[in-house]
C-alpha cells in the first residue's frame, strides 16, 4: 500500500512540473512588433522621405552607455528593408540637402543587458555579522540561524530593440524641443541565435503589415 | 508521450471497489482532461490533457455519499496574433496559461443496486477554485490570480473490475466547471473528463 502510494505522490509530482507547458524555447518567440500611429494624421498627404544611413545607438547617443551598445554589422540591412516597404508603400525617396522631404525616417536600437536573481541562498554565514538585523527581524548578530537553502542563481539575458519612427515636419509638436513621430515601430526580443538578421527582416516586414493606414493614395 | 505515459500509470494503479455501503469510504484519484468553454476558451482554447483529481467520498446509505474533491486542472494556447487598442498594435507569440485549483464540497447519488455491478451516479460539487491566468508575450508575464466561488455538477459511472461490491473500480466523470466572477476576473468555464480509480477503505 504504500508503495501505491508513493507511486500516486510521483504522478502528482510529475504533473506539477507541468503547470506551464509549452513555454518559450527560441529566442525568435520572444519578438515583439508594436506599432502606434498618431490619432488623425493624414498619411496619404506625404509621398517624399529621407532617412539618415546610419542606425542610432540610443544606448551611446542618450548617455547610458560610454561606448556602442548595439552591433551595427546589421544597420545596412535593416535600412534596406525600412527602405523597401516604404517603397513599396508608394514613399518616394528624396535627398534632404536638395530636395525637402514631407517626412523624415529615423532608424535607431538599443541593446540592454537584463540580470535576474533567483532563489534564496545561505546568507547568514555573509551578512549574519550584520547588527541592522537586531530590533526588526527575528535574527541577531549571535543567532545559529542558518539557511541550507539553494545558492543564488544569476541569470542574464540580453534584449535588443529597434525603433522607426516617421516625423512629419507640419505636425506641431506639443513640445517644441522634441519631434513627435506621426508613426513609431517599436521591435523588441531576445538577442540570442545565429539569426538576428531574418528576425529583423521579418519583423520590419510585419511592422509595415499592421500598418495598413501607411500609404500615398 | 510523456501525458501518455502518465496516464497509462494512473491507469494501472491497484485499488479496490466502487464503495456502495454505509460507512464505507471511497477514495478516488483521476487524470482529468478539460475542454474551456466560453471566457475560458476565449483565453486558452486547446483541448487540455494535463490535469489531476482526488476525491473522498462517505457514504451515507446505499445511494447517498458526501465528500471532498480536489482537482487541478491546465489549459493553454499559443498563439500569434496582433492585438489592437485605440492608435497602439502589438504583433507577438503569446503563450496564455489557466492553472485552475479546485476545492469542492460533493454530494452523489447512484443509481442502480450495490450487487457489484456498475452503478451510473450524479453528484454536484461546490466550494472555491483559485484560477491562476498568465500570458507570456515577448519576455514580459502577465499574471493573474483570483479566487472564485463555484459550482460543477456532474455526472457519471463506476465499473467495478472484480464483479464484486469489494472490487477494484474504474470510473469515469463528465463535469461541468462554473467559477463565479470574481475580483474583476470574468466568469470561468470547462467541462472535465475524469478517468480514474477508485478504491475502497474501511
Amino acid at each position: 500500500m504504500q508503495k501505491r502510494y508513493a507511486l500516486l505522490c510521483a504522478l502528482f509530482g510529475a504533473f506539477s512540473a507541468g503547470c506551464y507547458p509549452g513555454e518559450i524555447d527560441t529566442a525568435a518567440q520572444t519578438d515583439l512588433v508594436a506599432t502606434f500611429h498618431m490619432e488623425g494624421a493624414d498619411f496619404t498627404a506625404n509621398h517624399t522621405y529621407d532617412m539618415p544611413d546610419s542606425v542610432v545607438d540610443i544606448g551611446l547617443a542618450s548617455g547610458f552607455a560610454d561606448t556602442s551598445t548595439i552591433n551595427h554589422a546589421h544597420d545596412a540591412e535593416v535600412l534596406a528593408k525600412v527602405a523597401a516597404e516604404l517603397a513599396q508603400m508608394g514613399y518616394t525617396r528624396v535627398d534632404a540637402t536638395t530636395t525637402k522631404p514631407d517626412m523624415v525616417v529615423l532608424v535607431s536600437a538599443i541593446r540592454v543587458n537584463n540580470y535576474d536573481v533567483w532563489y534564496s541562498y545561505p546568507w547568514w554565514p555573509y551578512w549574519g555579522w550584520w547588527g541592522g538585523w537586531g530590533g526588526y527581524w527575528p535574527y541577531g548578530a549571535n543567532s545559529t540561524y542558518y539557511y541550507p537553502w539553494y545558492p543564488v542563481t544569476v541569470t542574464g539575458y540580453t534584449t535588443g530593440s529597434v525603433f522607426i519612427q516617421m516625423i512629419d515636419p507640419d505636425v506641431v509638436p506639443i513640445d517644441s524641443t522634441q519631434a513627435t513621430p506621426i508613426w513609431l515601430a517599436a521591435i523588441n526580443g531576445l538577442l540570442e541565435g545565429p539569426n538576428i538578421g531574418t528576425r529583423l527582416d521579418n519583423n520590419i516586414t510585419q511592422a509595415f503589415a499592421q500598418s495598413p493606414y501607411l500609404h500615398t493614395q | 508521450m510523456r501525458i501518455k505515459l502518465i496516464a497509462a500509470l494512473v491507469l494501472l494503479v491497484p485499488a479496490t471497489a466502487a464503495a456502495q455501503r454505509t460507512g464505507d469510504k471511497w477514495f478516488g484519484m483521476t487524470w482529468i482532461m478539460s475542454s474551456p468553454t466560453a471566457n475560458s476558451k476565449q483565453f486558452a482554447n486547446d483541448y487540455s490533457f494535463r490535469g489531476l483529481g482526488m476525491e473522498w467520498r462517505q457514504f451515507k446509505g446505499p445511494s447517498t455519499s458526501v465528500g471532498l474533491s480536489l482537482a487541478w486542472n491546465v489549459m493553454n494556447e499559443e498563439t500569434f496574433e496582433t492585438s489592437s487598442i485605440k492608435q497602439v498594435d502589438v504583433t507577438g507569440l503569446q503563450f496564455r496559461y489557466i492553472n485552475a485549483y479546485s476545492i469542492l464540497l460533493a454530494g452523489h447519488k447512484y443509481l442502480g443496486s450495490n450487487q457489484g455491478n456498475s452503478r451510473a451516479f450524479i453528484g454536484l460539487k461546490t466550494g472555491t477554485y483559485y484560477i491562476n491566468r498568465r500570458v507570456d508575450v515577448g519576455i514580459w508575464t502577465a499574471t493573474e490570480n483570483t479566487w472564485h466561488f463555484g459550482l460543477a455538477p456532474e455526472f457519471g459511472i463506476a465499473v467495478p473490475l472484480r464483479h464484486t461490491v469489494d472490487g477494484e473500480a474504474f470510473y469515469t466523470a463528465v463535469r461541468y466547471n462554473y467559477a463565479f466572477a470574481s475580483g474583476g476576473t470574468p466568469y470561468q468555464s470547462w467541462i472535465g473528463i475524469d478517468v480514474g480509480i477508485a478504491t475502497r477503505r474501511f
